[in-house]
């Protein structure tokens, strides 16, 4: 029994940054990376499952990205699980969610897995794509937004919650294999061990390219949902600096945050 | 090995920065030849809250425009580098950062007093080291916002603000009324104006007379007599008064207020209004016989309170360590003039607030640290690594805490070893390798 | 309570087969939880383009062109989708304006495809009414960072938070001094605030710790003395000030 998770390294713009000479993206000078938050809980639900089922799951975090992506999957390593999966080729850089999923689904298919954890999104382009379009690519069963899982190793179908707006949770039952997109705050992430990381340092990961998995890269860019224009910075920055003395910037808090909560 | 060369040799950019403030003008160099490698490490640490000092009076000198304006914006920024960088090439937006800083020199600032840009003047007219000439020199062309922000410096004179008072609008003259350089005249036109802002404000001048917050107290606005009470001396209110005031805004004054007459202090432990219960509570001017009776309230956060408050008395105390609600217990099991049988007790439980408590109290014995500091819970554990009085042998099972927040913050913790601090400058988390780099420079070596 | 329970499958089979029948230029969804399950899969199947959460659309000259906001909403992102006959579209909710008049759509009536659904809906549970605070589950919080000082301090933010009607929450080194209960913590080994709609941060500088717990909040409302502290990059309302005066202000509109 397998459960793959697909793990990713975000971008987190710096402050004051210049955009790329070609104004569709940031400057890479202007961008840190970092581990996808979603990923941590997605990582921990596999974790929970093959700890319980006791030596009979194995957990594979797999990412898409460039040399430095192995990080988040070590990151992952040093948790639990015996190897990682890192597809990359130049012709992935500014891949859609769609050409992310068509990858993906290779590497399901080379893997076969029971389950497919993937994070409900991530932060930095916010689409909530990849994980729905995986599923749809290899005709699997799906749910999304998943706030439970309750699934043993054999089991034909896994029972699942999943909050929907308003804080009302849906109890469903999905046929597997199938992909699931988890919510945040369906489990407490653990933090590796130091001996954890030492130990995740040694773990194989295996490298991929677009060639080992039988796609090409004019394949992956017809395919692309969208293409990007450009990005810029909005006009309206993001906060309004309420302005004036005490008295008057209380008074304006007072009456935005009735606005808020609708009383007015 | 000296750390300098650990940090050379490993390349580790977190040791250098560390290290650069206690190395000689010399060997700094090669530590900024490693840290200022790349443009976008140097922008990183300009805006680096752990950024020391040294570093960035180095990097004031910078010739990236990107970075000298991070530096600017530091609020760790010496004002010898503020200085540096206000007499390059500086741009508005540098200047204006250097005029908000409060590190600035007051000299500094004097000069661009005859600057144009908006941004600049406010925030001249905003910074408390801006001298008060220069602020008299903003005066006179200062636009409606820029006098509300004047009229808040806390170096404007008397003169600066009768001006303000009568060429601004009821907001400026509100600022004008609370500042204590205000003058008689001013706050006697304060306490007759018709505007409940500008008495409040009145009230909660420092500087206020006794008379004229006696007279707030007939206020007919409750949060003007509220702001009264809060500021009055002992002896010159009527406690008894008050205390049956129909705002339970006066009454929650009332009851923070710290010479409260017993008589008082009584009545207001009756009071309906629970939040008026709770001030009183906290209050350590409240007499022992009223926190008594406060101990028993059905209120859980009104018994918090007594067990928080440093008048109450230690028999008190044992009896708020059996309350039913943690929260009450963990207030007890806080305080460092609980018993140790008590601590040994409250050690024992297993409500987190209640045993980090215990692990946070200075006179917590060793062997309940011990015990604590194993816990499954992070939290927990960080108490004992947050209790500066926890010996070595209470921290050891924290050395490789899975979470690197605990690691980072233990590495601050006097009782480490050397040894120690230096097994953590190979830890995998930059912050931990920083704050035990940082730990070990600042620590005066055994010889 | 819905009435029918969403079953990605039957939603998905029967927008593609009309999608097919009709060949519409635009699938708008709205962005939301049970879209967010299906109107990717639609888009995949169908080979549309596909762009989700959108804030802005428009036409440059023939071409639809989709607006998103991306890295935090600290930047927006134009799209096209060229050589797509058909665009889905999943629209942030609150952003467009509901026009004053009514349309007159021709309404015709679409058999849906015959399809076995592979989720099967089970029940709905109502949340959990807990008698503890449970701040994960507050639409409305205030929370007192650092700045607060000392212990007394913090009553009177209790006060305020009590009279807004809002939850009270804190910054790690509060609750780690025992200030406010472990419960009250937002961020990394507290609390991720995931219902909050308002979010009033007093006196908490955003360390990467704290936001974790609440950068998706999406009005946040800062208040700390020192202007380039980080939480106001991820606030919506910022206010550069003393939180003990603003809170004394704020408390007289709220008594």
């Amino acid at each position: 029994m397998k459960i793959l998770v697909p793990v990713k390294q975000i971008s987190v713009v710096d402050e004051d940054f210049e955009l790329r000479a070609d104004g569709k993206d940031v400057d890479p000078d202007y961008l840190d990376t970092e581990a996808n938050e979603w990923d941590d809980y997605s990582y921990e639900a596999a974790l929970e499952i093959m700890e319980a089922a006791d030596g009979d799951v194995e957990v594979v975090p797999v990412t898409v990205g460039p040399d430095d992506a192995e990080d988040v999957l070590r990151r992952c390593l040093a948790k639990g699980g015996d190897r990682g999966i890192r597809v990359w080729d130049d012709d992935l850089v500014d891949a859609t969610p769609a050409a992310i999923a068509k990858v993906l689904a290779k590497v399901v298919a080379k893997e076969q897995p029971d389950l497919v954890f993937t994070g409900t999104l991530s932060s930095d382009r916010s689409f909530a794509q990849t994980g729905v379009s995986l599923a749809a690519e290899l005709g699997w069963p799906h749910v999304a937004v998943v706030t439970g899982i309750d699934w043993k190793p054999g089991d034909p179908k896994a029972t699942l919650k999943r909050e929907l707006e308003g804080g009302l949770i849906e109890e469903v039952s999905v046929e597997c294999p199938a992909v699931l997109t988890i919510q945040l705050g369906i489990n407490t992430p653990r933090y590796a061990s130091l001996r954890g990381v030492k130990q995740a340092k040694e773990k194989p990961v295996q490298e991929w390219s677009l060639a080992d998995l039988g796609l090409t890269g004019a394949e992956l860019a017809a395919g692309a949902s969208f293409r990007v224009r450009r990005m810029y910075k909005p006009e309206t920055g993001r906060a309004e600096l309420i302005e004036g003395t005490t008295a008057e910037q209380a008074a304006r808090l007072a009456a935005i945050i009735n606005e808020l909560r609708g009383a007015a | 090995m000296s750390l300098l060369t650990r940090a050379l040799q490993s390349g580790d950019e977190y040791l250098a920065a560390a290290v650069h403030p206690a190395v000689l003008p010399t060997q700094r160099q090669s530590l900024e030849k490693l840290l200022f490698a790349t443009s976008r490490g140097k922008r990183q640490l300009a805006a680096a809250p752990y950024a020391p000092a040294s570093l960035l009076e180095a990097l004031a000198s910078d010739d990236d425009p990107k970075v000298r304006i991070r530096v600017a914006r530091n609020p760790s920024t010496p004002a010898r580098a503020l200085g540096r960088l206000a007499g390059g090439d500086a741009s508005t937006a540098l200047l204006s950062a250097i005029a908000a800083h409060k590190n600035a020199e007051p000299a500094i600032l004097a000069v661009m007093q005859g600057m144009e840009s908006p941004d600049i003047r406010a925030a001249l007219c905003g910074n408390p080291k801006t001298p008060l000439k220069t602020l008299r020199a903003l005066l006179p062309a200062a636009t409606l916002a820029e006098r509300k922000i004047l009229a808040g410096n806390p170096n404007a004179d008397a003169a600066m603000l009768r001006d303000l008072w009568d060429s601004g609008d009821i907001y400026v003259r509100a600022e004008v009324a609370a500042h204590p350089a205000a003058g008689p005249g001013l706050m006697d036109e304060a306490k007759r104006s018709l505007d409940p802002l500008v008495r409040r404000m009145l009230a909660a001048n420092p500087a206020v007379t006794q008379d004229t917050l006696v007279a707030l107290l007939s206020d007919p606005e409750a949060a003007v007599r509220a702001a009264a009470v809060r500021h009055l001396a002992p002896d010159d209110h009527a406690p008894e008064r008050l205390a049956s005031d129909p705002s339970s805004t006066v009454r929650r004054a009332e009851a923070r207020h710290f010479t409260l007459p017993a008589s008082a202090a009584a009545r207001l432990a009756g009071d309906r209004d629970h939040w008026v219960r709770r001030w009183l509570a906290r209050n350590p001017g409240t007499p022992d016989f009223v926190l008594r009776r406060l101990a028993s309230d059905p209120e859980s956060e009104v018994r918090r309170g007594v067990g928080r408050n440093r008048s109450c008395a230690v028999d008190l105390l044992r009896e708020l360590a059996q309350d039913p609600v943690p929260w009450v217990r963990a207030g007890v099991a806080l305080r460092e003039d609980a018993p140790v049988d008590i601590l040994h007790r409250l050690g024992e439980q297993s409500d987190i607030d209640v045993i980090s408590a215990v692990g946070r109290n200075a006179r917590t014995p060793p062997s309940i640290l011990e015990r604590i500091v194993r816990h499954e819970n992070a939290d927990v554990r960080r108490a004992v690594i947050l209790n500066k009085r926890a010996p070595r042998s209470a921290l050891e099972a924290v050395l490789e805490d899975p979470y690197p927040l605990n690691r980072a913050l233990l590495a601050r913790h006097p009782s480490l070893s050397f040894a120690d601090l230096e097994t953590m400058l190979r830890d995998p988390e930059p912050q931990v390798r920083f704050t035990a780099a940082d730990a070990l420079v600042k620590r005066p070596r055994p010889n | 309570m819905p009435v029918a329970s969403f079953q990605s499958d039957v939603y998905e089979a029967a927008v593609l087969a009309l999608a097919e029948a009709r060949k519409p230029a635009v699938i708008l969804f709205p962005h939301s939880v049970d879209t967010w399950g299906y109107a990717p899969a639609v888009a995949m199947r169908g080979g549309f383009g596909c762009a989700t959460d959108v804030i802005d659309v428009k036409y440059d000259g023939g071409d639809l062109v989709a607006v998103r906001a991306v890295y935090a909403e600290k930047l927006h992102m134009e799209v096209d989708f060229p050589e797509r006959e058909t665009v889905v579209l999943t629209v942030r909710t609150n952003v467009f304006k509901p026009t004053e008049a009514d349309g007159s759509p021709a309404v015709s009536e679409f058999a849906a495809p015959q399809t076995q659904a592979r989720t099967e809906h089970i029940t709905y549970i109502e949340p959990e009414q807990t008698g503890d605070v449970d701040i994960s589950q507050a639409e409305y919080m205030l929370s007192v960072g650092r700045g607060v000082g000392e212990e007394e301090n913090v009553e009177q933010f209790k006060e305020l938070a009590d009279s807004l009607g809002f939850t009270l929450g804190c910054s790690r080194p509060i609750a780690d001094n025992g200030w406010l209960p472990k419960s009250r913590q937002v961020g990394q080994s507290g609390k991720t605030v995931v219902k909050c709609k308002v979010y009033v941060a007093m006196g908490i500088s955003g360390s990467v710790q704290h936001m974790a717990g609440m950068k998706h909040v999406p009005s946040i409302i800062a208040i700390n003395k020192d202007a380039e502290a980080s939480i106001f990059t991820i606030a919506k309302y910022g206010v550069v000030g003393d939180m003990f005066e603003i809170a004394e202000e704020l408390r007289g509109h709220f008594s």
